[in-house]
């Protein structure tokens, strides 16, 4: 198994005037969640859009499974966006279909399973659904694979605290053992006790990561206060 | 992965493709039928009443609606090729494990069929509402073939001596044309999409006749060129000429078309 599932080294992405990401290092190993953590506009949907391949970087190398982006990292990485990435006129069984075609980590049966505890129809249209149910879809489809890295950008944003819980636990219930785990999130509070570890990012730079229990042994405070802590002194937060 | 994507492509504009046939069946069904009375009409001389002329304009919108049909088809594979690029269905899209060179062709590919698709039901169509028409005329079934013969021979020109090259070489750039058109629009719907930040519509239909212009204007200094110099030759070579050169910077044009497209998408997308 390669050492590290998510390497970049002196990653940067700039957005005309805007620097996004500045000379980012990092490396991911592989059987971890770990939380991106940081405040609106710190780069944190930057990397992870980077390392799903939706964005080329303006310098610097980024790998996963140590090998360059490309369809081969694509075929090993499960990525949910911040938004509803499916046709709402689609079939939910026109969805499982595809991502069977494409992708031959996708485990139909466990897909299948989640929906019908979820009382979702196969034959139900996307668009017929509430915004609730759509991103439980989106979820159940992209947890569904075996991937290596699972990039979840924002999955508890916009929902209830009933859908959060949820969705947590789908988490923790599906993804393999062996993979990782990054999640996109500012809502720290509710995401705080899945993660192993966490990786605080602001203005394109980390600037604090380790592992949670770490945090709680070494200061006796929650990564939320932890890091509203750590940005309450940062310029620009 | 190519033909998962082509079939992937083809299960979203299939439904619309079948609409549009079954409408333009339809039209072509009405237009014949229109057609039928109108010729009844001329055959007895019979005065023009109100109900020939509301006739005549049913007819007249059967044939703009079979057009319609046709533009419909092309028009909706090129809206699924930025919708399922550059919306938020771009985020399965570009995260399939497919290269990006996949990726387009498979939109060309598509938008190739649709236009086959478009060009299949307007002539289909078309021979319906003959048909439906001349049903109403039996003498016309027993004298199918004189009539074919008759209209053979009225284009038979086109095919015999010095017209034969000329001819094929003007049929090999009109499909040439649509062909290499199909990467032109998409790229320009790429460019309103990725680069205009503002008024998309305005910025792709600025360089699509951009672009149109410049070919109109090369071509025709290029022509005039040659028509200078090639005075000694007969004006059916010149053209010929003329005609090549079209066709040459055409295809240059349809391929210098794809690679910027594959330029913006990989190097200029940001999906927000």
């Amino acid at each position: 198994m390669e050492e590290y599932v998510l390497k970049a080294q002196e990653l940067s992405m700039r957005y005309h005037r805007t620097l996004a990401l500045d000379n980012l290092n990092l490396a991911l190993t592989p059987g971890k969640i770990v939380g991106l953590l940081g405040p609106n506009g710190s780069g944190k949907t930057t990397l992870i859009k980077l390392t799903a391949g939706l964005l080329t970087p303006t310098s610097g190398e980024i790998q996963v499974c140590g090998q360059p982006i490309s369809p081969a990292t694509k075929a090993l990485v499960s990525y949910l966006p911040d938004k509803t990435y499916f046709s709402a006129k689609q079939k939910i069984r026109e969805l499982l279909d595809t991502f069977q075609d494409f992708y031959a980590d996708f485990d139909r049966e466990r897909a299948e399973n989640m929906l019908g505890a979820l009382g979702i129809s196969l034959e139900a249209r996307l668009g017929s659904l509430s915004k609730g149910n759509q991103e439980k879809v989106q979820l159940v489809v992209v947890m569904s694979r075996r991937a290596r890295l699972y990039l979840l950008d924002e999955p508890i944003g916009g929902v209830d605290p009933a859908a959060r819980d949820y969705i947590l636990n789908t988490i923790i219930t599906n993804y393999d053992p062996t993979a990782t785990v990054l999640i996109s999130t500012h809502l720290i509070e509710d995401v705080e006790r899945v993660l192993d570890e966490f990786i605080f990012l602001n203005q394109g730079k980390i600037v604090r990561q380790g592992t949670a229990d770490q945090v709680r042994e070494e200061t006796g405070k929650s990564l939320d206060e932890l890091f509203r802590e750590v940005f309450k002194c940062l310029p620009n937060c | 992965m190519f033909a998962k994507l082509l079939k992937y492509e083809w299960r979203s504009t299939k439904g619309f493709a079948w609409l549009m046939f079954l409408i333009s069946l339809s039209a072509a069904v009405v237009g014949g039928l229109s057609l039928q009375h109108l010729m009844r009409v001329s055959q007895t001389q019979a005065q023009q009443t109100l109900l020939t002329v509301m006739v005549l304009l049913i007819f007249l919108a059967a044939m703009v609606a079979l057009l319609v049909c046709a533009a419909a088809n092309l028009f909706f594979t090129l809206w699924r090729f930025y919708r399922s690029r550059f919306t938020q269905e771009g985020y399965l899209t570009f995260t399939l494990p497919v290269t990006t060179h996949q990726i387009l062709l498979s939109s060309v590919v598509n938008c190739l069929l649709g236009a086959f698709c478009a060009l299949v039901t307007l002539a289909v169509s078309y021979i319906f509402m003959g048909l439906v028409a001349c049903a109403g005329f039996p003498g016309f079934f027993s004298s199918r073939w004189e009539i074919l013969e008759a209209l053979f021979q009225s284009i038979g020109w086109l095919f015999t001596g010095e017209n034969v090259p000329l001819f094929f070489q003007m049929v090999a750039q009109i499909l040439i044309s649509g062909v290499c058109e199909i990467p032109v629009i998409m790229l320009v719907i790429t460019v309103g999409a990725v680069l205009a930040k503002k008024h998309k519509v305005v910025a792709a239909v600025a360089v699509y006749y951009g672009i149109q212009m410049a070919q109109v204007l090369i071509t025709g200094a290029v022509g005039t060129a040659a028509g200078t110099s090639l005075l000694l030759l007969d004006a059916s070579a010149s053209y010929g000429w003329t005609l090549t050169f079209s066709t040459l910077l055409t295809v240059a044009v349809g391929i210098a078309s794809y690679f910027l497209m594959y330029y913006l998408v990989k190097r200029k997308l940001n999906l927000s």
